[in-house]
């Protein structure tokens, strides 16, 4: 079952400094299956947000089609509930307040969505802290509780925006490995952006690689490392170095071409160590 | 006994001098400093204390400057005059009066002006179009002073409760509106991009998120505006005046009793740092605190 289906996204805008018109996204198609991790890897500025905020409805496409669970994306819904990097939670509502939101606007009565609340801290490591507020949590807990709101509501994904690019290192890696146990709990389907290669690599069933702007889909790099993951294990494995270093190629490769003004981007023949690497 | 508070005013003095109000720690301190520095420390977490302490300077000097007869007693009264006179006026029975037709016009002017400040702010926030056909006029309007207006309001609606309303009202829907404005605009873009992925409908998105969010501002707004209220108020009295502690200050100055000026001035100044202090103050103090995570997100950018 596909979730996510996008096809042939094109955008251009006008940049509001210069009166130019600007291609962000060339072409981009790639699909998300149900229950599927997928990150969006890229190097800076090439419009990976801009992809993210498509689906989600915050931005309008100029041309290709967005569909969500056999739905057509026509602005923000419950559907594609997002994590931002910023968290943007409320802060004028206590953490409770804050995870139960989603299923307040749905409608469902009160004890039930608090029981549905609970349990979705509970699973986020936030059990006991329903009547903080979120100053009162650490940047980590936090994001938590900004996983926590989009999960209780069911969406059909959950679209994260380098959800932990402003959380320090030793604390990230923690909630990397805490993504991955939920992910491997409840399977929902993940759409998750990103700079860090070795995030996408530990969290990602597939690491879709974008070119620079006017981006397109370099690569789609499948992950058929185990699960359960933990990071320990993990950066051990010689496959997880492999992918890794691919996807780095891939990355610096399209820089290089850049620089050379060669956009060109015919890349994919130098698959080195390609053993555990599916090009798609 | 003496000597402790001699010490005590030494400390404050010293106090006041040191960085962030702390005692410079002196070599070798006499027990009686080291006493001092504790009454000093003990003074400095009572809240009566922070509250009234700043003014001990203040009505010293004062009455230094009566007692010292810079000024000729017909102009310039000490505070036990003004004070004798507060208790005459409080027995004749003219302050509580004159008191409570003030707070009764501030009333008015408050109640109105917040209920129409309060919803004009949003509606000008919310709408883009309705916004920029009305920001000019705002700060047309916003210029034109407030007593500006007492002259035509006299005109049109006499020496009455209504034209002091007017002018009340007046002086508190501008900034009000401003600050709502402001307060709708500080709202982070995330939040909404949040409540609206959550499900919520764009009705749902002013009440959960924008109008709580716009409230540390808009505190702020209701706190000057009231404050801009009571001086206009005061104003107002004065050449409106039939009643009122504004009236009751011009009044004395007319017969030369200057030292009912100097106790309207007094009454004036406490009436409203009471309000202030006591209400307004820790309203807005509660929602920015609470509300720190906004701050923080606008400083992420």
């Amino acid at each position: 079952m596909t979730a996510l289906e996008i096809t042939g996204l094109h955008k251009n805008y006008v940049d509001s400094y210069s009166g130019e018109e600007v291609t962000a996204i060339g072409d981009v198609s790639f699909s998300v299956d149900e229950g599927e991790f997928v990150s969006v890897l890229g190097p800076s500025g090439c419009g990976k947000t801009t992809v993210l905020n498509i689906v989600a409805g915050f931005v309008n496409l100029t041309e290709g089609s967005v569909v969500v669970d056999g739905r057509e994306v026509g602005g923000p819904g419950p559907d594609r509930g997002v994590v931002f990097q910023s968290h943007a939670l409320f802060p004028w509502k206590t953490v409770l307040g804050n995870v139960v939101f989603g299923l307040r606007m749905k409608g469902v009565p009160r004890a039930e969505r608090d029981a549905k609340g609970k349990e979705f801290l509970e699973l986020v490591g936030l059990g006991g802290f329903e009547h903080k507020y979120p100053h009162e949590l650490s940047g980590g807990m936090q994001q938590r509780l900004g996983v926590a709101r989009v999960l209780a509501n069911e969406p059909a994904v959950m679209l994260m925006d380098e959800p932990f690019a402003s959380i320090d290192a030793q604390t990230r890696r923690k909630l990397q490995e805490d993504l991955t146990r939920i992910f491997e709990k409840r399977h929902p389907t993940v759409f998750f952006v990103t700079h860090d290669v070795d995030e996408a690599v530990f969290l990602s069933d597939r690491v879709v690689v974008l070119s620079q702007r006017p981006s397109r889909v370099r690569e789609i790099v499948t992950v058929d490392l185990p699960r359960p993951r933990e990071w320990r294990t993990a950066v051990e494995l010689p496959e997880f170095r492999a992918i890794a270093n691919r996807v780095n190629e891939l990355l610096v490769d399209d820089e290089a071409a850049q620089d050379d003004g060669t956009d060109d981007g015919s890349g994919g023949g130098n698959d080195g160590d390609g053993a555990a690497v599916a090009g798609v | 006994m003496s000597s402790n508070t001699a010490d005590t005013a030494d400390t404050v003095k010293s106090a006041r001098g040191g960085p962030a109000g702390r005692t410079p720690r002196r070599s070798g301190a006499r027990p009686g400093v080291v006493r001092a520095r504790k009454v000093w420390l003990w003074l400095t977490r009572r809240p009566s204390f922070r509250t009234l302490g700043p003014f001990v300077p203040v009505v010293a000097l004062w009455w230094l400057v009566a007692e010292m007869g810079v000024f000729d007693e017909a102009f310039f009264v000490g505070p036990p005059r003004v004070v004798e006179e507060f208790g005459e006026l409080m027995e004749k029975g003219i302050l509580p009066g004159y008191l409570t037709d003030s707070l009764t016009r501030l009333a008015y002017g408050v109640g109105f002006g917040l209920a129409i400040g309060l919803p004009m702010g949003f509606v000008i926030a919310m709408f883009a179009k309705v916004r920029r056909f009305f920001w000019p006029i705002l700060l047309f309007f916003q210029a034109v002073a407030d007593i500006a207006w007492l002259p035509i309001v006299i005109v049109w609606f006499g020496f009455s409760l209504t034209a002091v309303t007017f002018v009340i009202v007046y002086t508190i829907v501008f900034p009000l509106m401003l600050s709502v404005v402001a307060g709708v605009e500080q709202v982070p873009r995330e939040l909404l991009r949040a409540a609206r992925s959550l499900g919520a409908s764009r009705l749902r998105v002013f009440f959960e998120v924008i109008l709580p969010g716009a409230l540390p501002s808009v505190a702020g707004g209701v706190r000057t505006g009231l404050g801009y209220g009571w001086r206009a108020l005061v104003a107002a009295e004065i050449i409106v005046g039939t009643s009122g502690v504004g009236f009751m200050m011009f009044d004395a100055r007319r017969v030369g009793d200057i030292s009912q000026v100097f106790l309207g001035m007094a009454v004036l100044g406490v009436l409203w740092y009471a309000l202030d202090a006591m209400v307004l103050a820790p309203f807005e103090r509660a929602t920015v605190e609470r509300w720190g995570m906004v701050r923080s997100l606008e400083a992420d950018g």
